[in-house]
């Protein structure tokens, strides 16, 4: 519906382009042009450093044997380095089972608490708060939570069995590390997506539900042909940076088990992290910088193109 | 109304900026001397109380800067890359090497007097000694080390003696028997802790494991030709690591998520520990008369044991050298300075110091601790420690997840190895 | 609203409320641990159902960490922790949507590349960028500044990115009718876009305002001494090498989450604008 009035205005705005004076031009150049300072000196500047410094053997701490130009054999030790596609496939893993977990979670709760009608700002409040606990402080938490043998994490696994179900050595196990991470991670940052879809929410009119309620359509049938149309711009936007965030997972890692057991929780920014912060060795970790950059955007354009053929049907 | 709260926010910041947004600060000679350092609270108190006092004697000023110790080489690098080094660093012992062949800390001796460096142990001449020029590039007043803390009821339990020195420390098939049999006791989930809380993945694995390694026989690098392969991965590392897998294969050691407190918690779960001199503070608070401290085992050389501490250098960027010195001097015979580092158990690395902390002189208490100075071999004193230190802990992990142990110490080898090809061998360490 | 949707409102209410105790238990431990005096309890506590009580509360630690001779100067940070917050939030709200604004309806031809430009500029994670950029800031003199814990954040692709979604939802017969009258590109965007889209507003405000409360490794990084140094790094003091300090660290811990969820419940008030607000019906 909205789409033929963009198309109009397209057209309408092309026949008042020549109303749009020198004047406009000017204020539209000045209100971009901080942004776009900005983004050059602090974003763009250094990831051209960084580019630059992965061709070369660079050292954190400079020394007496000078930087040289090594061309592609950072590249090459990396992708020749078992570590290196194991955190790749541990992202996509991470991915693939977060994203569900966090955007479903987040779409259910933005959903109900817009349309809650009473105590809706205690509510609000109420669940988001995972999402203002900085991640240091969430590490410390569920590290608490989930340690072996009596941690609260065990005793619910034990207490829901009935004791059949021994301890689990959570961050420590193979298996369950990856998934305890992401039980963590969407723990903390559902509230992210939650104000998004809240703020995608908004902007559906009431006067469509109250309709749609003397039609007589139940909860389940106004989410699906209502709300859920209505989010798709919402939904795309939430899927990409949903992406993206998670195949830059980081922190927690970091914190919480280092990439192990025996890499099992490795991500591709930890590696990047652990080769130039631990290791020492800078431009190593540049380069694994910019096949981490170019990876995902792959991904993003391979989204990109897929969604926006749905966003135009 | 937004607008006008942004408004007035913008405004606020706009102040705030001018009235606080300072400059650097003013480099160059004056009447200052900075000092970087990390470490806890009780250390940060130390540090700065000792720096108030220095600028009461000689109205000098001291800029503290603290940095977190997540963060130090990272911080260090900046300082470096923008050519702003601090007066005075603190520094991991290990690191020395890399940043006197990077050339950024200074000979120490010249700047201090020789009373001083009279009264540094043995160890602690070795952590700040580069071996080059076997110079003294920095000093300390705190060394490390690292042992074994033992429950006595578990160990009367199974009838394990206990070691009156070092030379009779257990040897490592002796100790694993050991641990076979605490393994059986009821009341012992773990026979050890080997401290995987702390991470195994990190500095710790190095510290407290390499060790193991040149008690065997075997080392983290030959120290003559300065090569990875044939050293960290030569058949008595293999065998020394080899123990260590066995143990985490066999459960007897506590997990990572176990937390570092199993040997003297309520629980009492862990019978014995693997960890650094700091764990007799909080250990002998809960266990008391109980706790019996043994050295490290010997895997087949006689027993080793690691050393170093973080070590105060002065840049060679410095342009307040004298003023350092002056610092240094001050804070290293400021009686109340080793009284705090006492006060939370610190490990004497002079010997003015070791008088003032009784508990290691006590035979009864950490007298073994303080012996074992004797028996400390310094982490190689190498450029490439970063890499080397990475490469090993890494493979010590993996080792405990069940790698094959001539694997991962392949993989570590050949790293470290191929780290020095990059740089040239680091001359003039490539004779 | 008839009784009966009264009932299952409050019914309705009361199952969220359980299952948000249940999300925030965490916090709920955090708060409670704060409270313990003794840190080895407090390890002791955390397997069992007593994490979540105490028996004798005290505002030890409390104490402990804002008196004014401990190491840690609390106050400061805190202090700084505002600052620094109040110039990102602010920033990215005005430089962003200013950006976001003019990639929607700006009519040069550069916007055509600029778009996926920033987008891909999103994907550069924050690590891989910070030691050159710590490098630069630290040669161009402007290291342990309020200004270089803000600049870097306040023109964020993600928020120029959700601007610009948010705007493209405006009805165009809006800015159509202003256009009529003659109002300037900036007009438009600071009269209309900008405060009907006060959801899109608040929701960067509070998300960017969230980032950087908690930034820890950047701040790390550029600052030397307490001075412009926020709360986050602080916090990384209380976990020395192996030892973690647990009782201060709790009470650190919820003085840094109190005035972010006084932050959040300010501005989600904002929240609550009813469509009908708007001047053209959908």
């Amino acid at each position: 519906m909205s789409k033929n009035r963009q198309l109009s205005v397209r057209s309408a705005g092309s026949k008042s382009d020549g109303l749009l004076t020198g004047h406009d031009r000017l204020q539209e150049l000045m209100m971009i042009f901080p942004a776009l300072m900005l983004l050059f000196l602090f974003l763009m500047l250094p990831f051209l450093m960084s580019i630059e410094l992965s061709f070369t053997n660079q050292r954190l701490v400079q020394g007496p044997v000078a930087t040289k130009f090594i061309g592609l054999r950072n590249y090459v030790r990396i992708l020749s380095d078992h570590d290196f596609w194991q955190a790749l496939w541990n992202v996509v893993r991470f991915s693939l089972m977060v994203i569900p977990l966090q955007c479903g979670f987040a779409l259910v709760m933005a959903n109900f608490l817009n349309k809650l009608c009473v105590m809706k700002g205690f509510l609000r409040s109420l669940f988001f708060l995972p999402f203002i606990t900085p991640m240091v402080i969430v590490t410390v938490i569920w590290q608490t939570i989930y340690q072996y043998p009596n941690g609260i994490m065990n005793s619910i696994l034990e207490a829901v069995s009935f004791g059949t179900l021994g301890p689990v050595e959570w961050l420590g196990s193979e298996l369950w590390a990856m998934p305890a991470i992401v039980l963590l991670s969407a723990w903390q940052a559902y509230g992210f997506q939650m104000i998004i879809y809240l703020g995608g929410l908004q902007n559906i009119p009431n006067e469509i539900y109250e309709a749609a309620d003397i039609d007589g359509a139940n909860g389940w049938a106004q989410f699906r042909f209502i709300t859920w149309p209505s989010l798709l711009n919402t939904n795309v936007l939430i899927l990409i940076i949903t992406t993206i965030q998670a195949l830059k997972l980081f922190t927690q890692v970091n914190i919480l088990t280092k990439g192990g057991p025996n890499g099992t929780t490795n991500t591709l920014v930890h590696y990047i992290y652990e080769s130039g912060f631990v290791g020492q060795k800078i431009g190593y970790s540049a380069a694994s910088s910019l096949l981490l950059f170019l990876l995902i955007l792959g991904i993003f354009l391979v989204q990109r193109l897929s969604l926006s053929r749905l966003e135009n049907n | 109304m937004s607008k006008r709260i942004f408004t007035s926010l913008l405004v606020v910041l706009v102040i705030c900026s001018a009235v606080f947004a300072g400059g650097q600060g003013e480099t160059g000679p004056s009447n200052k001397v900075s000092i970087m350092f990390q470490g806890p609270d009780t250390e940060q108190a130390a540090i700065r109380d000792s720096a108030r006092r220095f600028t009461d004697a000689t109205s000098i000023e001291v800029e503290l800067l603290f940095t977190p110790h997540d963060s130090y080489t990272e911080k260090l690098a900046g300082y470096i890359s923008a050519k702003q080094l601090p007066d005075v660093i603190q520094l991991d012992a290990p690191n020395l090497s890399n940043l006197v062949w990077s050339g950024y800390i200074e000979e120490i001796a010249p700047h201090i007097s020789d009373a001083l460096v009279a009264d540094m142990t043995l160890s602690n001449k070795a952590q700040c000694t580069y071996p080059i020029d076997g110079k003294l590039y920095a000093i300390s007043q705190i060394d490390s080390t690292v042992l074994l803390y033992a429950n006595k009821t578990y160990l009367e339990k199974v009838g394990a003696r206990i070691p009156r020195s070092v030379d009779d420390a257990w040897s490592v098939e002796e100790f694993d028997a050991i641990l076979a049999k605490l393994a059986a006791l009821p009341e012992v989930t773990w026979p050890l802790d080997i401290m995987r809380s702390y991470g195994t993945t990190g500095e710790w694995a190095t510290y407290g494991f390499s060790p193991a390694l040149q008690s065997a026989g075997g080392d983290l690098i030959d120290r003559d030709n300065w090569e990875a392969g044939g050293a960290v991965n030569s058949a008595e590392s293999i065998k020394a690591m080899e123990y260590f897998q066995k143990w985490a294969q066999k459960g007897w050691l506590v997990p990572s998520s176990g937390g570092d407190n199993q040997l003297y918690n309520a629980d009492r779960a862990a019978a014995m520990a693997w960890c650094g001199h700091w764990l007799w503070a909080p250990a002998s608070a809960a266990l008391g008369g109980d706790l019996v401290v043994i050295p490290l085992p010997d895997f087949g050389r006689g027993t080793v044991t690691p050393n170093g501490s973080w070590i105060w250098s002065i840049t060679s960027t410095s342009k307040n050298k004298d003023k350092a010195g002056q610092l240094i001097e001050f804070m290293l015979t400021d009686e109340k300075f080793l009284k705090d580092w006492a006060a939370i158990g610190a490990y004497p690395a002079l010997k003015s110091f070791a008088r003032l902390s009784p508990d290691y002189l006590d035979p009864d208490k950490m007298a073994i601790a303080f012996a074992q100075a004797d028996y400390a071999v310094s982490r190689p004193p190498h450029p490439a420690y970063p890499t080397i230190t990475v490469e090993f802990a890494r493979a010590f992990d993996a080792i405990l997840n069940g790698t094959d142990v001539k694997t991962a110490l392949d993989k570590a080898a050949k790293a470290v190895d191929d780290d020095i090809e990059d740089n040239d061998g680091y001359p003039p360490f490539d004779r | 609203m008839i009784v009966g949707q009264r009932h299952k409102e409050m019914i309705k209410a009361g199952l969220l409320i359980l299952l948000g105790l249940v999300i925030v238990s965490p916090l709920v431990l955090m708060l409670v641990s704060s409270l313990k005096d003794d840190m080895y309890r407090i390890m002791e506590d955390m397997g069992s159902i007593k994490a979540f009580m105490v028996g004798d509360p005290s505002m030890n630690n409390y104490r402990e960490i804002l008196s004014s001779d401990s190491v840690q100067n609390f106050k400061r940070f805190f202090m700084n922790s505002i600052i620094i917050l109040a110039g990102t939030v602010t920033g990215t709200v005005i430089i962003s949507s200013m950006a976001g604004y003019t990639l929607h309806r700006g009519t040069l031809k550069i916007h055509k590349i600029l778009l996926p430009l920033i987008i891909s500029l999103y994907i550069i994670p924050m690590e891989s960028i910070m030691l050159p950029l710590m490098y630069q800031v630290m040669k161009w003199g402007i290291s342990d500044t309020y200004a270089v814990q803000i600049l870097p954040f306040i023109a964020s692709p993600i928020y120029i990115f959700l601007f610009y979604q948010f705007f493209r939802q405006v009805p165009v017969s809006l800015s159509e009718a202003a256009m009529i009258e003659g109002a300037s590109f900036w007009r438009i965007y600071w009269n209309i876009f900008f405060p009907i889209n006060r959801s899109a507003v608040v929701t960067v405000a509070i998300l960017q305002g969230m980032d950087a409360w908690n930034q820890y490794l950047w701040p790390l990084l550029v600052t030397q001494t307490e001075r412009v140094r926020p709360m986050s790094v602080a916090l990384a003091s209380f976990s020395g090498t192996g030892v973690i300090y647990w009782d201060r660290l709790m009470a650190a811990s919820v003085v840094m989450l109190l005035p972010v969820l006084v932050f959040f419940l300010f501005f989600q008030k904002f929240f609550i604008q009813s469509v009908a607000s708007t001047a053209v019906k959908g």
